[in-house]
């Protein structure tokens, strides 16, 4: 009898492991697209108020992206390549092109609660984190994100609020090494694209004390999935050509 | 005849017995004082040597041409093992350390920091330096997968991190990429080198030549040389040996501490020769004084038919026996203060920031060495020898009969 | 009636006095010029650190030292001008605004600090301008000219001359860059603020940063620098809210706490100096006045009291003694005075030692009225300390023993 129970044991945790895998899975699978185009407007509060951002972006599969700065008038076209694990800016001010040195790439990005490697990093959940279903109900999913011993992110945990239905997450708490709560990711609006769902409003809020006031706010204007997009947006001269 | 002579000034310091005493306290007390303060200093510069050396540099270590200058992994030393298999043969070398390290960004969840990230062997460390000592806090181990860190206690401070957390390291690999590795702590270091204490993380080689892409390589190959006078004989012969890298000496690579080390030592004896100077006055005056009194008493002597270097035997006795008390007394002491200081060590805590940024221990321990007593035997006899010249000198000079009839003085 | 026989006694024993009067005028000039040097290294530290770049105080907004971000700027740089004008005792102050930004020259891009200063009022108290290597220095009225360190330009492969692209993050966050022009290059010696820092004329930076009337802190220096601590807490007072002044010592702590252990191991050492000093002048004075135990036995006799002997022989020694002090003082004086003005230079020690913050070649020394003063006194009062025992050992003899004394 004890046996059966543990085993019964073991075998649900073994479900539980693979059923939260599979809920991640499905929505990083639903967010991916082989390519995507976007067209967003960023919001930045911070301690000095409020400014816009507004941007074109371009992507295919996580490895490549393009984007370009279209609001405020003074960064249009500001262009940002993203290849692998590299990153370059074009400014057309200086005419200049410039690979971010990897001493910058935890600096913020374009002034956002982002920074740099959030931009660039390929973290996949699934490829960094052990996942566990803590909650579950018709609609939604709580799972708890713990890094793998070997997956280089500095995140204790995260907390994964999914909406079960449309694939796209609710809600994402990110906590440090000593599982305090650095920042909340909250996703909204949801509409679908093609086969794809996404969540139109995510908003980042850090929850250091220093960073009380802040929050980045990313509201999507036109979503394509799946039109092919051509390579010339992949290579260096992309920065100048695509820059106005 | 000498031991008459030798009894006369025994008893002749006896009767003036404050004087005497004044002489070898006076001897006593700066000479414990000297000898404490040359190894208290000998201890501060021999400590940063010594963790400099055990730390990093090894009394020779291997770099490829150019690593120095540049300090980027495109300067590697490709292949170890041929110079390993070399090592592993050689008497000459007691220990060796082969490290492979990166220039990176290392991240918590809140702050980001430049930092150097060391591929090491614990093994070899603890073999190559006692590394192992310099473990403040935690663990000496890089767990069971290699994937913990060792990590430098300021650069632990600075990033608000202790054992058990994790870490994120950024660095460009050899083809360009820029990858991310991350460590939980498994241990802090506080090594007394400022460079190991405020930059480095450790971790194991192989998982640096994984993170690197740079299979078998190495940037440093530390060396531990049996024979420390030796060391510049065995550098020019490896040299000769790998022509292709550089060869250095500790001494080259700290260059400051051989600078420190010599004004200490030049410090040293100054502060001797100024010290005994005006002890040497010290000395004088009592002995010429104890002439002058006595002129008429060694007058008398010599008339009787005493030699004069019976009486010179007397006074150079006196002021020796004053000098050699002083020496044992103080040397006595000296040691107390040294033997005390090197076990328990000055606590300077309350200053601690300030020796720290230095690269000093908060506690510091002096050195004890048998150079420093022969030191001050050389300097209490120079200067005794040196004080009773002009005495003797005067002595000489009586005219005995003169001096009886009170013509003299 | 006893000044006078001192006095008679003083030149009597000639070969004696002297040797006292040498020893103590030794000591003391000894002891002074050592002081004047330990004293001219620290503040040669100091100088190097305070002077060259820092400043002797700063007025940042409340958490700047901490997060030294947007987010705590000093949002109206006017005010704290207005502020500072109406404080007598501030000598010279000026805004800085500082910021990281991405240098990059070709294929090379380096993160570094770029500073926004006002030329002509940085130069009249930090040695920016004098630390000059190359080119020239910036000018109040300069648009796109950058003043750089030369191991920064040597990590960009940059000469004076070229242009360099600067991107950075400006007020609102929108990328600001711009293009500039090498100025000048700076050597200050400090090898850290050298390979990481650039200067830019703060009017222009201001509108690429949009930092007007912005400053990430004040530098302030005062009419005594000296009394830098007090002026501070004055600030302090009198400052709005949400600002606070520190004093250097608050921003170099590390550095004030070297200088600390650095006197404490100087006194230790020169402690040493004085125990045989002490002990020599105190067997001198022993034997001086055991030379004339004959002469106090007489006087003795002729109804002089114990207390007259001991005021005697103290007035003796007093003169010597005061003598000797204020004769090494002066000696001292002078030696220090000249080499402050003309210092003992040994060629490569700045070379040598520029990890260290070293940056002359020159051996300071620091002459300061007051510390002679001091010096001095303490080498009276180790004087006078030396007379007692010998002057109560003398009178304990009985007129009959120092008669027959031999």
């Amino acid at each position: 009898m004890r046996y059966l129970l543990s085993f019964i044991i073991i075998l649900s945790s073994f479900l539980y492991g693979s059923e939260a895998d599979d809920i991640i899975k499905a929505v990083e699978d639903n967010l991916r697209g082989d390519f995507m185009y976007a067209k967003m407007r960023m919001i930045v509060t911070g301690q000095r108020g409020e400014r816009t951002i507004e941007m074109e972006s371009w992507s295919q599969g996580d490895t490549k992206s393009f984007i370009k700065i279209l609001y405020p008038k003074k960064d249009r076209g500001i262009t940002f390549l993203k290849l692998d694990t590299q990153m370059w800016q074009y400014v057309p001010k200086i005419e200049r092109t410039i690979k971010i040195p990897p001493s910058m790439m935890l600096q913020s990005w374009m002034g956002s609660d982002f920074t740099n490697d959030d931009m660039v990093k390929e973290s996949s959940m699934i490829k960094d984190y052990n996942a566990r279903l803590i909650s579950k109900t018709a609609s939604s999913a709580t799972i708890e994100l713990l890094p793998k011993p070997n997956a280089a992110v500095v995140w204790g945990k995260i907390i994964v609020d999914v909406d079960i239905s449309n694939k796209v997450p609710t809600k994402e708490i990110y906590y440090d090494d000593q599982m305090q709560k650095v920042r909340i990711m909250t996703f909204s609006n949801i509409q679908r694209h093609g086969s794809h769902n996404l969540p139109m409003i995510m908003e980042l809020k850090p929850l250091d004390a220093e960073k009380k006031k802040n929050s980045t706010k990313i509201i999507f204007e036109k979503v394509n999935y799946d039109t092919p997009i051509d390579a010339s947006y992949f290579s260096k001269n992309a920065l100048k050509r695509y820059s106005n | 005849m000498y031991k008459i002579a030798f009894d006369l000034a025994w008893k002749s310091l006896i009767r003036r017995k404050t004087r005497t005493l004044m002489v070898i306290m006076m001897i006593a007390l700066s000479l414990s004082g000297l000898l404490f303060l040359q190894g208290l200093y000998d201890g501060m510069v021999s400590h940063m040597i010594n963790t400099s050396i055990r730390s990093d540099s090894g009394e020779i270590s291997l770099y490829a041409k150019q690593y120095r200058l540049e300090k980027t992994i495109d300067y590697h030393i490709d292949d170890p093992r041929a110079i390993k298999a070399y090592l592993h043969q050689s008497k000459e070398i007691d220990a060796y350390a082969i490290r492979l390290s990166g220039e990176g960004l290392v991240a918590t969840a809140h702050k980001s920091l430049g930092a150097t990230l060391k591929g090491v062997r614990l093994e070899d460390e603890r073999r190559f330096g006692d590394f192992d000592t310099f473990l403040f806090q935690g663990k000496f181990d890089f767990g069971p997968k290699k994937q913990e860190a060792l990590i430098g206690f300021k650069l632990a401070e600075k990033l608000k991190v202790t054992t058990g957390n994790r870490l994120v390291f950024t660095a460009q690999d050899a083809s360009g990429e820029i990858n991310a590795i991350s460590f939980r702590i498994s241990g802090i270091i506080k090594s007394g080198n400022l460079a190991v204490d405020e930059g480095s993380v450790f971790v194991s080689i192989e998982t640096m030549e994984q993170f690197l892409a740079l299979p078998n390589s190495a940037t440093q190959i530390a060396l531990r040389i049996k024979d420390k006078s030796q060391v510049n004989s065995i550098q020019s012969m490896l040299q000769k040996k790998f022509s292709t890298l550089d060869v250095l000496r500790w001494d080259e690579l700290y260059p400051l501490l051989i600078e420190m080390r010599d004004m200490m030592d030049i410090f040293n004896w100054l502060s001797y020769a100024i010290v005994f100077a005006v002890a040497a006055l010290g000395i004088f005056g009592v002995i010429l004084m104890s002439i002058l009194e006595r002129m008429r008493e060694f007058s008398i002597m010599m008339a009787i038919g005493t030699p004069y270097k019976n009486i010179r035997y007397q006074v150079i006795s006196e002021a020796f026996i004053m000098a050699i008390a002083g020496y044992i007394i103080g040397a006595i002491l000296g040691l107390g203060f040294l033997v005390y200081t090197a076990s328990s060590g000055i606590d300077l805590r309350y200053y601690q920031a300030g020796l720290e940024s230095f690269g000093l221990n908060a506690i510091l321990y002096a050195d004890i060495r048998y150079h420093y007593f022969f030191q001050a035997f050389a300097s209490v006899f120079f200067a005794t020898s040196l004080s009773i010249l002009w005495p003797l000198h005067v002595l000489k000079k009586i005219k005995p009969i003169e001096i009886i009839q009170g013509k003299m003085l | 009636m006893l000044y006078s026989l001192a006095i008679k006694n003083i030149l009597a024993s000639k070969s004696r006095t002297l040797t006292i009067f040498l020893l103590s005028m030794f000591a003391t000039a000894f002891f002074i010029v050592y002081v004047a040097f330990t004293n001219g290294s620290h503040e040669q530290m100091i100088k190097s650190s305070v002077e060259i770049y820092t400043g002797y105080a700063h007025i940042n907004a409340k958490g700047y030292q901490e997060e030294s971000d947007y987010d705590h700027l000093i949002e109206d740089a006017g005010q704290i001008e207005t502020f500072l004008n109406q404080k007598p005792f501030v000598s010279n102050f000026s805004p800085r605004f500082e910021t990281y930004a991405l240098l990059s020259q070709k294929e090379k891009t380096v993160g570094s600090m770029i500073t926004g200063i006002i030329p002509s009022r940085e130069s009249s108290f930090s040695h920016l301008k004098s630390s000059l290597v190359k080119g020239s220095y910036l000018e109040d009225n300069d648009t796109r000219a950058i003043y750089i360190g030369s191991d920064l330009a040597k990590r960009l492969s940059i000469d004076v001359g070229d242009e360099i692209a600067m991107i950075s993050s400006s007020l609102d966050y929108s990328t600001a860059a711009d293009l500039f022009k090498v100025k000048g290059i700076f050597k200050t010696g400090l090898f850290d603020f050298d390979s990481s820092s650039a200067f830019v004329n703060k009017t222009y930076l201001d509108s690429v940063m949009m930092s007007e009337n912005k400053a990430s802190y004040f530098v302030v220096s005062f009419i005594d620098n000296k009394a830098a601590d007090h002026y501070v807490e004055t600030l302090n007072n009198d400052l709005p809210q949400n600002y606070e002044a520190l004093s250097w010592k608050t921003l170099l702590f590390d550095l004030v706490q070297l200088i600390q252990v650095d006197s404490l191991f100087g006194y230790i050492s020169i402690s040493v100096f004085f125990v045989v000093i002490f002990f020599v002048i105190m067997i001198f004075n022993y034997v001086n006045i055991y030379a004339r135990v004959r002469q106090i036995g007489l006087l003795r006799a002729l109804g002089f009291t114990p207390k007259d002997i001991r005021v005697l022989l103290f007035n003796e020694l007093l003169i010597i003694a005061l003598l000797s002090v204020s004769f090494g003082a002066i000696v001292g004086a002078v030696i220090t005075y000249y080499l402050e003005i003309y210092p003992i230079t040994i060629s490569g020690l700045a070379e040598t030692y520029k990890e260290y913050g070293i940056i002359s070649d020159t051996i300071p020394t620091h002459f300061d009225t007051f510390t002679i003063i001091w010096n001095a006194l303490s080498i009276f009062i180790l004087n006078i300390s030396s007379m007692f025992y010998p002057i109560y050992k003398i009178n304990k003899l009985s007129v009959t023993e120092a008669m027959r004394y031999v």
